[in-house]
């Protein structure tokens, strides 16, 4: 075992370098220019036997990506927040054509306002588009899910692309101990990627037809549909090969302190961390509470979600995003899939949190979970999502606003 | 595992001393009675405080300059910060510093160098125990309230970047020589900020309120009148 200090970018990288990517399409974003900067200096130096291709822009990128992908090149390609969005229309049509390849998104809040910091309105934009999609908490996963994602996404029982996220700055540019794997571990954990009718000039394919006939639309998006639902045991399978290789455990939701908690925080990504450390103090404190971590957001783990959530009294979960005009966009799907079940908790209380990269303080987790407990006492729902926001944040932003018009 | 924003820091370590009277950076905030202030100053900076804070001083940039001949302060903070928190060896903070600059691809004698620096911070710098930290108050979840027209993110008070006065980035002031200055305003031409004015008899005058220190002016200059001396003081 080799212990390293890297950045979220370094260990996405190594990644891409272990899988023996063959096609690494490049556009420059902050927070995830790193990533590609390090590819194209192994690419240059021969360390890594890959092309490097510097593109014009996202949708390029992305084309470049999934046709690549077509032709039966393994390939690994990065981006965020603006670019992710520039590429959108690619990204139906990659997963459209079945065409496995591992994108990283260097989470990052959307424009307008701009900001660099992240939230995760960028990757849950990719969310219905047939991407498998990978949250990660930190720099050891970040790298260990890129493989895993691979190993998932060029499955026959599922060839779909897939999104692994990562956090701008908090995960991108953290170091973090890493085990980095052995070249001949990951070999054995990856095998060469198989491809499906490719693209080869002495025997040309046709992918992405138009279908003008409306059932045959229909019946190929079933068809993703149910192959992005393989891909649950798939993972499972994944990485039960991938513990007894490397000796770590993922499964699609990580269960924190859950036991004999009455009231379960739901968080993904980065910002997992810092509920863990609000579920120590609060435990500290004789609180019953516990923290569900979304690990696979495509396909949704709903089994696991119901096995983990049910019988509990509250569940709160905080979304690092918002539909503006409803709310979080994960807090529905966990209500859905705890609807039918009779020991359902009593309140799921939408929480918003961590917009732009907003800090979140253990008070505010803590009021949280009393808001929910109070609910559930008093048998009512809640209003709607509720905005964490704190004493000196307000005043900052009133003395922003008062410089802003003059005042 | 710990992450995100430090609410009640137990060291804080300031690089640059202007940064304490910056109302936008407040680098005290959150300071837990009983932490450590760490800045790099050659001399004491009287700093307004209502809490009890053991502050220590150490002329960085005197040392960077001694040892890699520019203002490079990175490999210098992290040493001080290892060793003022005890928790880093000299030998694992050696390490780090071979590493990450290597990473960056400078050559062999510049991270020599670097790592002579980080030494010297290391060994001269005194591993500081945190006695009796009692944290601020908690803070108050409070509830955002809809503004109307005032909640669009437009910005009326357009052009007010001359409110950030900058001059507080300088580490070195180019100083006029007039008995060497011949008004020929390439300095004029030259500052990037557009700092530098022309009094009536042709010869420039800087604005220090914004001067940045770059001295770009000192660099063009073809007889050599402007000179650079280091800021020590400030407010």
């Amino acid at each position: 075992m080799v212990l390293n200090m890297l950045t979220g970018s370094q260990a996405v990288a190594w990644a891409a370098r272990l899988a023996r990517v063959d096609y690494i399409p490049a556009y420059p974003i902050t927070p995830q220019t790193e990533i590609i900067e390090i590819l194209s200096e192994w690419v240059r130096k021969g360390e890594m036997d890959a092309m490097f291709v510097q593109m014009e822009s996202e949708h390029s990128l992305l084309t470049a990506a999934g046709t690549a992908a077509a032709t039966g090149a393994r390939v690994f390609t990065a981006t965020s927040s603006q670019g992710l969005l520039y590429g959108f229309e690619m990204l139906y049509n990659i997963a459209g054509w079945r065409a496995p390849l591992v994108l990283v998104n260097v989470a990052r809040a959307l424009a307008a306002p701009i900001t660099l910091e992240p939230d995760h309105n960028d990757v849950l934009a990719a969310r219905d588009s047939g991407f498998l999609q990978f949250h990660t908490e930190n720099v050891q996963e970040a790298l260990d899910l890129v493989l895993l994602a691979y190993r998932v996404a060029e499955d026959h029982r599922v060839l779909l692309p897939a999104i692994v996220n990562i956090d701008g700055f908090h995960l991108s540019y953290t170091r973090e101990r890493v085990d980095l794997p052995e070249q001949s571990a990951v070999d054995e954990f990856l095998p060469e990627y198989k491809p499906v009718n490719p693209i080869r000039a002495s025997a040309p394919v046709a992918k992405g037809t138009p279908v003008l006939i409306p059932p045959l639309y229909s019946f190929f998006k079933y068809q993703m549909h149910m192959a992005s639902r393989n891909a649950l045991n798939v993972f499972r399978d994944a990485a039960k090969e991938f513990e007894r290789i490397f000796s770590r455990t993922y499964a699609p939701v990580e269960e924190y302190m859950l036991d004999d908690a009455d009231t379960v925080i739901v968080m993904s990504n980065s910002f997992t961390s810092i509920g863990k450390q609000a579920v120590n103090a609060m435990r500290g404190e004789g609180y019953k509470v516990g923290l569900l971590k979304i690990r696979l957001f495509r396909p949704f783990p709903t089994d696991d979600i119901i096995k983990s959530l049910r019988g509990k009294r509250c569940v709160v979960v905080i979304d690092q995003n918002i539909s503006v005009g409803k709310g979080g966009i994960i807090c529905p799907e966990i209500a859905e899939a705890l609807y039918h079940l009779e020991d359902r908790p009593k309140v799921i209380l939408p929480v918003i949190a961590g917009l732009g990269g907003k800090s979140i303080s253990l008070e505010e987790i803590k009021h949280a979970v009393k808001v929910a407990d109070r609910l559930a006492s008093l048998r009512a729902g809640p209003d709607g999502p509720l905005l964490l926001f704190r004493e000196d944040e307000a005043m900052l932003v009133e003395s922003l606003l008062k410089l802003a018009s003059g005042g | 595992m710990e992450r995100g924003h430090i609410f009640n820091p137990s060291y804080v370590l300031v690089t640059t001393p202007s940064l304490l009277f910056d109302m936008t950076v407040k680098p005290l905030e959150g300071m837990a009675e009983g932490s450590v202030l760490f800045v790099n100053s050659p001399k004491e900076i009287p700093i307004e405080q209502s809490k009890r804070i053991r502050v220590i001083y150490g002329d960085l940039t005197g040392l960077a300059l001694k040892y890699v001949g520019k203002d490079i302060l990175s490999a210098a903070m992290g040493a001080v910060a290892c060793k003022l928190s005890g928790l880093i060896s000299l030998q694992s903070m050696v390490g780090a510093v071979e590493e990450e600059l290597a990473e960056l691809g400078l050559e062999t004698d510049i991270i020599e160098k670097n790592v002579q620096l980080a030494k010297e911070c290391y060994l001269s710098t005194e591993s500081v125990e945190l006695r009796g930290l009692s944290h601020k108050p908690l803070h108050k979840v409070v509830e955002v309230r809809y503004l109307g027209e005032k909640g669009i993110p437009d910005l009326l008070s357009t052009g007010n970047a001359a409110l950030r006065k900058t001059g507080s980035w300088r580490i070195f002031k180019p100083i006029v020589d007039k008995n060497l200055c011949t008004a020929c305003s390439i300095c004029y031409i030259y500052c990037p900020e557009a700092c530098i004015s022309l009094d009536e008899q042709g010869y420039p005058i800087i604005n220090y309120d914004y001067c940045k220190g770059c001295l770009v002016c000192a660099t063009e200059c073809p007889r050599n009148a402007i000179k650079a001396e280091r800021e020590i003081v400030w407010s």
